[in-house]
């Protein structure tokens, strides 16, 4: 064998070395990379899970509508306590609303969609009397917060990621002209649209519906005053 | 060169190749704890969730039993009815309530996305029912100023602001007053505090909803 040959392989051989060396150095992060992967197979488990709670929960109100309205049709019919009862239901955002409004979409641009500027727009939305508003179909009830967790946004304990489809029924007019005014949104909303920081579209809608608040309202703590 | 080191050169480089190839073929970002953080937080989130579905899938269940026997009992619907009727008459603010909770006051100058940031933190906390300066928060309650002065659904507030939350007061006043909690987030410095066994909140006069 020739010299340069041998060299040839001596180097190789040291090469082949330190590759084993650094390869075995690697072992932590491969185990890193076993983590990852069980924890990416907790999130599909757990995403699996949840699609599957909202099915069956989705399901069951479906039953308990289907219940209520045979009770009204055998017992309440034309029973002023039942029409109050639906009434409720409708003030507290528990049945679907159709009729004319608007659809925002609120997504990232040069930044990304922070909490605060959903909180911002929805209490801008009150502020001009709209009737109902959902957050990508979450109805905003009473009870519903909207927090940033990680790299999502919590709506009714659901966690969302941008774009953001905001439906609104109330004054087409009113609503639309406003939010599209840019001299008339709230500051903050204003500056980061401006700055593309964020972007918001709207459009508006002849026929639109919004669906019901999909949970339910348990109250563990407050009484009626007697 | 003769064959035997040809042979030799050729399967140490067949190695070599191997080894760069599980070296280098990991994606090198799956490694940052970035990455990690960021799926655990998810993990976390899910679960969360996931746990509070399950609550109301046992909430749905109940309803729907009750609801069954209701179909076939007039006098078990009325009661299911009035007992559905009453919790939407307190959400609804038609009702006054009562029970326990938090009672604080603010006194200094508010601005509308505090007022909201505040609200927002209550029910994230579990509030069940509030009111702010003395009005009950509904549905569709809104903020906004105007000059200084604080208006919720256009009512003017007056300084000190007083907040009232029904809930677990325990975990409503730690939310608030803990170090990085919301007095903290909003800069509010200026607030007393107490809990209470009792709160009673008034319903609300008007026809906002």
């Amino acid at each position: 064998m020739k010299a340069l040959t041998r060299i040839l392989i001596v180097i190789l051989g040291i090469f082949i070395g330190f590759i084993f060396t650094f390869q075995y150095q690697s072992k932590e992060r491969l185990n890193a990379l076993i983590n990852l992967e069980e924890f990416d197979k907790e999130i599909e488990n757990l995403t699996q899970l949840q699609k599957k709670l909202k099915t069956e929960i989705k399901g069951l109100q479906k039953e308990i509508e289907l219940l209520s309205r045979n009770i009204k049709e055998k017992q309440f019919k034309n029973d002023k306590f039942y029409s109050l009862f639906q009434l409720q239901k409708e003030k507290a955002g528990l049945t679907s609303v159709s009729g004319r409004g608007v659809t925002f979409i609120l997504k990232d641009g040069k930044g990304v969609v922070h909490a605060a500027d959903l909180r911002d727009l929805i209490n801008f939305l009150w502020s001009l009397e709209a009737d109902a508003i959902s957050i990508n179909e979450e109805r905003i009830v009473y009870s519903t917060s909207i927090d940033c967790i990680g790299n999502t946004i919590l709506i009714n304990g659901k966690n969302y990621v941008s774009p953001f489809k905001i439906k609104v029924i109330g004054n087409q007019k009113e609503i639309f002209n406003t939010v599209t005014d840019l001299l008339l949104l709230p500051k903050d909303l204003k500056n980061r649209i401006i700055k593309e920081e964020i972007v918001l579209e709207a459009e508006k809608k002849e026929e639109l519906t919004i669906a019901p608040y999909s949970g339910s309202f348990k109250l563990n703590y407050s009484k009626i005053k007697k | 060169m003769n064959l035997k080191d040809k042979i030799l050169i050729f399967l140490a480089l067949i190695l070599l190749g191997f080894l760069f190839s599980k070296q280098f073929g990991i994606r090198p970002f799956e490694y940052s704890p970035t990455a990690l953080v960021s799926k655990a937080m998810k993990i976390l989130v899910f679960s969360r969730t996931n746990e509070q579905l399950k609550k109301e899938l046992e909430t749905l269940q109940k309803k729907k039993e009750v609801f069954e026997e209701a179909v076939i009992n007039k006098e078990k619907s009325k009661l299911a009815i009035k007992e559905e009727l009453d919790t939407l008459k307190i959400i609804n603010g038609k009702v006054e309530v009562e029970g326990p909770g938090i009672i604080f006051e603010i006194n200094q100058d508010l601005n509308w996305q505090q007022a909201i940031d505040l609200l927002n933190g209550l029910k994230n906390a579990g509030a069940e029912v509030i009111s702010f300066g003395g009005k009950r928060i509904l549905i569709n309650s809104y903020f906004k100023n105007a000059g200084k002065k604080l208006v919720l659904d256009n009512f003017i507030l007056e300084k000190p602001y007083q907040i009232k939350a029904i809930g677990d007061k325990d975990l409503l006043f730690k939310s608030l007053t803990r170090p990085g909690g919301i007095f903290n987030q909003l800069g509010l410095k200026d607030t007393s505090i107490e809990k209470s066994d009792l709160i009673e909140i008034k319903k609300r006069e008007d026809e906002k909803i």
